[in-house]
């Protein structure tokens, strides 16, 4: 049976009718029309249908719609503001950061959900952020340097930024857990 | 695909809603695996049943014996940045690091982890090194028992279906012991074909205590007892890591599958175990 819920996506509250079954990859392409969420491989591998929870990457396509509950949902199409690109965006056509396009919207969150947490990162951590997105096209190279770039665009004073950017820590920031002791990303040896 | 999300706010309401109907219904966490089992058509429940709003699963801890404590819906990515486990348990860390991609790790939880199953999951070896114990509730009562009697089989457990599991409790542990995981995998996100977790205790030179873990390379991940004695009071030099490797890979007993023969696995056991205690052996060394 039908059920309507309530979802925050891009700064808006929805409301949409769905089986307890529906997957969130469902909803936001079918429902809402945001078909920046790709369907892919459908079973969590390819990261093509990858959207932020709470400024989290999540493969939509294993996300249950009526479990999302409150927590704000992104896609690549909340990114841009009042028209103009967000800075990342802009650094993946200044890289070629991509060629037929199917993974670029997961890429590009992946590595805004990095970009929000951290602008001091390194290739490596890059790389360990886009572990869920899949590529066959660019070999990874075009896309790393894009990311990387991003995080100079974001550390960059904002009035430098193209269209003044805007806060890129903004509402889409990454809630912390309050049960976490510290916000570490890698385990010591 | 189709079923009903039953969403309890209390883990009393979750094992009361279980015992209505524990054959037709599912317990999801992250739901990171049980989807995909679902929308594949292996599992058909009529009921899932969501512990995302039971607070109380979602806690790590030290009990009043100063072990660790980790809720069954403690995801991932929380076992990462735990300060806690970092410092009592952190082996286990270097096997969630492993685990899958970020997305799984972000919403996959160690509990649901545990239940599945699945060979050649990262953390099992690492809690059997630590001889983790999982807690389970059911309507009738709380049962506590070893981890290595929870995993039972090729995606079994001895979990019964009115039951949840809680939690994850791990003793606390010398801060004498080296230790390391270590994985072996064609493409970093996949299961380990063998997954090593290696646990050392030396006094001058010798060994004191050893712990092998091993997982992908039989139907359940085990703890390699034979091996584990051959290295007990012994200097842990090439010829006695050789002589455990070899008990270690002689105690596999693996599958083969699309990925690796069963013959390559138990080979690849072979040799991750032994790199993995030379690791610990150079480790015992500089320290």
């Amino acid at each position: 049976m039908k059920r309507i819920i309530r979802l925050q996506v891009n700064g808006d509250e929805v409301e949409v009718a769905v089986e307890p079954s529906t997957l969130l990859l469902d909803v936001l392409r079918d429902s809402l029309g945001l078909t920046g969420a790709r369907r892919g491989c459908e079973t969590s591998y390819c990261g093509a249908c990858t959207v932020l929870i709470d400024g989290r990457v999540a493969h939509s396509c294993a996300i249950l719609a009526v479990l999302v509950g409150k927590r704000k949902i992104t896609t690549v199409e909340g990114l841009a503001q009042d028209g103009k690109l967000d800075p990342l965006q802009e650094s993946f056509i200044e890289h070629n950061g991509f060629q037929c396009g199917y993974c670029t919207p997961g890429m590009i969150l992946a590595g805004k959900a990095l970009l929000m947490k951290n602008l001091d990162v390194t290739e490596a951590d890059v790389r360990r952020a886009i572990d869920g997105n899949l590529c066959r096209c660019t070999g990874y190279q075009k896309i790393v340097a894009a990311i990387m770039d991003g995080a100079r665009k974001y550390a960059a004073p904002l009035s430098s930024l193209p269209g003044d950017g805007g806060d890129v820590r903004g509402d889409i920031r990454e809630t912390e857990d309050t049960m976490d002791v510290a916000n570490k990303d890698k385990p010591v040896a | 695909m189709k079923f009903e999300v039953l969403e309890p706010r209390t883990l009393d309401e979750a094992v009361f809603l279980l015992s209505k109907c524990p054959e037709e219904t599912r317990v999801i966490a992250g739901g990171q695996s049980l989807l995909l089992m679902i929308r594949a058509g292996l599992v058909m429940p009529r009921f899932l049943l969501s512990l995302s709003n039971v607070k109380e699963l979602g806690e790590i801890r030290l009990t009043p014996e100063k072990n660790v404590y980790i809720g069954a819906t403690v995801t991932h990515r929380k076992v990462l940045n735990s300060q806690l486990l970092s410092q009592q348990a952190a082996i286990l860390l270097q096997a969630v690091f492993r685990i899958g991609s970020t997305p799984v790790r972000n919403f996959g939880t160690l509990g649901g982890n545990l239940c599945h199953n699945e060979m050649g999951s990262d953390p099992p070896p690492a809690l059997l090194a630590l001889n983790a114990s999982v807690e389970c509730v059911s309507a009738k009562g709380k049962r506590k028992l070893p981890l290595r009697d929870f995993l039972t089989d090729y995606f079994e457990t001895s979990l019964k279906p009115d039951e949840i599991l809680t939690g994850i409790e791990i003793p606390s542990i010398s801060s004498s012991f080296k230790r390391v995981y270590l994985k072996h995998t064609f493409r970093s996100g996949d299961l380990a074909l063998v997954g090593v977790a290696a646990m050392v205790s030396m006094r001058a030179e010798t060994c004191e205590e050893m712990r092998l873990a091993l997982g992908g390379v039989g139907p359940v991940p085990f703890r390699a007892i034979a091996a584990e004695r051959l290295g007990r009071q012994r200097k842990l030099d090439n010829s006695a890591i050789e002589e455990i490797a070899a008990a270690a890979a002689d105690a596999s007993d693996p599958m083969g599958d699309a990925h690796a023969s069963a013959d390559y696995r138990r080979k690849m056991a072979r040799v991750f175990v032994r790199r993995a205690l030379q690791e610990l052996a150079r480790a015992s060394e500089q320290a």
